[in-house]
């Protein structure tokens, strides 16, 4: 009858870090406070509709629960409620896994960074199906596709524009964000280096 | 009444429908997104669930988290608002099997009335006159060809689950319509899953006029009037009014109880409306489709019936019955209403999200009176992930031209700052002749003359 697994979310502030709820449901099953939780390890279970579905810590991270939900049983809980606070990260990894998702300083071996030029959702490519309008050593001229844009349901396509630090034709390092990914006017999206004609 | 009821929606339609149960004594809670939590407007609402991320797969149209959230917090009720859910059978049946009351139709009839060729069946059946065209759905462009021969050019082609422009061609040769019948037919697969087409005959210089119908669970139905959406761009409307200057007052009472009459052969329960396309040439009302919610413009009606629309959905899915009988309905002065978005119209209306530094509308101005129905205020920002309405300026006076004046005065005198608007758009569109004088159409907005962007 279990469905679905799901995996708690987590959020760090400062030195502590949370596991949160990943689904609106009743959480239930919950670990106690000194309970120690490995990596991957079940942490609980969340009702929706009547369906259990076990809930488990991401693969990447561990420690020991300093604090659990208030009511262990049966607890309302929303999307990002959090659960748990997690003590010392026992694996040596894994704070920098958590971390993973700001870029290391790319562009320190690229010639420039081509910023997104709205709010929005970045994509690679123009359907699910389709290529990515442009890979790592695809050649970049003024008005080549680079992605789309999705504003309020709109989509614009993004296209290179050479400019103060971005040369005429330039060849992509790498892309900064991923397929789907919120960016913010400004926010870098292309990492490119200079050709050599 | 319902002790608790559950909002599946966000911004605009979620503040309304609050405002309405706050004013009934009906607690309200709201779903809401990762994005939306904390937004000014949330605090309308008395507790609000955190349903996922911004994506609205995974928060405002995730079925089940919504049902959960419901159920989690108490709800007796769920009201879908416009958008999202509110058409979707399945959603309904879901709230239904879980003990929640649905605040709409019966699933079956939403299901019904959501694919175009049903919809037209049961329309007929109820006695209202359809765009004459294929009889079903066509079988390949053969038909197609030889019924466009005997209806005369041009025809329409479109898709059966279709809706907001996408699966539909319209065909000026025999030619055209073999290109576009496999056009639509793909758009309408790929878009829908459903590459079903019918055909009708094209109306040029159509108007949208649509009747706004009231139904309860014991056979009452009546209408509250028409409203005119004729100002369109790419489908989506722009400005409408109440009453319709194109209809006399024989034709509009004719209308009304033709809608009226169509709710009751449905067994229809809740708010609804019948749109129909006048045809300029002949002047016969064609029905389009039924819409099975609240419509976003809803306040005009309200406006010139002094009728609560959400207050009778709620009053009728408790089980009431009708607060109001049809001789009871009076449709009284004129009500126009605008829709502000945040888009750009000297810039091909693109979409301007940020942060909103100043938001203002007098309400103090002209001969008649201003209603603002908005989520918005001053210092939000305006998030990319959902649709770029911002404000509803609605306003009533005892005749057309005092409503209009109202409404120049009040758009004249706004003051939104910080994303550009489409209030440009409407003070040309209002400063026309021909809005004016009443003469317009869904083929066109008059006066604007779209620069280069």
């Amino acid at each position: 009858m279990s469905a679905a697994p799901l995996q708690l979310l987590v959020e760090t502030d400062g030195d502590t870090t949370w596991l949160a709820a990943p689904a609106v449901g009743l959480f239930t099953e919950a670990l106690a406070a000194g309970a120690l939780a490995a990596p991957g390890s079940r942490a609980g279970t969340l009702l929706r509709l009547g369906r259990p579905h076990a809930v488990h810590l991401p693969p990447d991270l561990g420690g020991t629960v300093l604090e659990s939900c208030p009511a262990r049983v049966h607890e309302p809980v929303g999307y990002g409620t959090r659960l748990y606070r997690l003590g010392p990260l026992q694996e040596g990894g894994a704070r920098e896994a958590l971390q993973g998702g700001t870029a290391p300083a790319d562009g320190a071996d690229a010639a420039g960074i081509f910023a997104s030029p709205q709010t929005g959702r970045f994509w690679h490519r123009a359907a699910p199906d389709e290529p990515p309008f442009v890979t790592p050593g695809t050649v970049l001229t003024a008005g080549t596709v680079v992605g789309m844009i999705e504003v309020m349901k709109t989509f614009a396509t993004v296209v290179y524009a050479p400019g103060p630090g971005l040369p005429a034709r330039a060849r992509l390092a790498r892309l900064l964000v991923g397929d789907g990914d919120e960016v913010e006017a400004g926010a870098p999206l292309l990492a490119v280096e200079t050709v050599e004609d | 009444m319902f002790r608790r009821l559950f909002i599946a929606n966000r911004g605009e339609v979620a503040v309304r429908v609050a405002r309405t149960a706050r004013a009934l004594g009906i607690q309200t809670v709201g779903g809401v997104s990762e994005a939306d939590l904390g937004s000014s407007w949330t605090r309308e609402l008395d507790e609000v669930v955190c349903l996922g991320p911004a994506a609205s797969s995974r928060s405002y149209l995730d079925l089940e988290g919504l049902v959960q959230a419901a159920r989690q917090t108490g709800c007796a009720a769920v009201h879908p608002g416009w958008g999202f859910l509110a058409e979707n059978a399945r959603f309904a049946a879901l709230c239904q099997q879980h003990g929640l009351t649905f605040v709409g139709p019966a699933p079956s009839l939403i299901e019904r009335m959501g694919l175009k060729w049903p919809s037209k069946h049961a329309a007929r059946a109820a006695g209202l006159t359809l765009i004459p065209g294929s009889e079903g759905l066509l079988r390949d462009a053969d038909e197609a060809v030889a019924l466009a021969r005997e209806l005369g050019w041009p025809v329409m082609v479109k898709a059966d689950a279709g809706g907001g422009g996408r699966g539909m061609r319209r065909c000026v040769d025999e030619a055209s319509l073999r290109e576009g019948f496999a056009q639509a037919s793909a758009e309408a697969q790929a878009a829908f899953g459903n590459g079903a087409l019918y055909l009708e005959r094209c109306i040029e210089g159509g108007r949208h006029i649509e009747v706004q119908v009231l139904g309860d669970r014991w056979g009452h139905a009546v209408h509250l009037g028409e409203r005119e959406c004729s100002i369109q761009r790419n489908h989506q409307k722009l400005i409408e009014e109440s009453p319709s200057p194109a209809l006399d007052a024989e034709t509009r009472a004719a209308l009304g109880a033709q809608a009226a009459e169509a709710a009751r052969a449905l067994g229809y329960c809740g708010a609804g409306t019948v749109e129909f396309l006048l045809d300029p040439s002949t002047g016969i009302l064609h029905f389009m489709e039924m819409n099975t919610r609240l419509q976003v413009e809803h306040p005009i009606t309200e406006e010139t019936t002094g009728v609560d629309i959400v207050a009778e959905q709620l009053r009728v899915a408790a089980g009431s019955g009708l607060s109001l009988a049809q001789d009871t309905v009076r449709q009284e002065g004129h009500a126009l209403e605008c829709r502000i978005n945040a888009e750009d119209p000297h810039a091909g209306f693109r979409p301007t999200p940020g942060t909103i530094t100043a938001f203002s509308f007098p309400t103090d101005c002209g001969p008649g009176r201003v209603r603002v129905d908005s989520h918005v205020s001053a210092g939000d920002r305006i998030s990319p992930h959902y649709d770029s309405l911002l404000a509803k300026v609605i306003t009533w006076a005892p005749t057309r031209d005092e409503a209009l004046d109202t409404m120049r005065a009040c758009l004249t005198g706004a003051r939104v700052e910080g994303v550009a608007t489409t209030i440009p758009l409407h003070l040309a569109v209002l400063d026309s002749p021909a809005f004016r004088a009443g003469e317009y159409s869904t083929a066109e907005l008059p006066g604007w003359t779209p620069n280069a962007s």
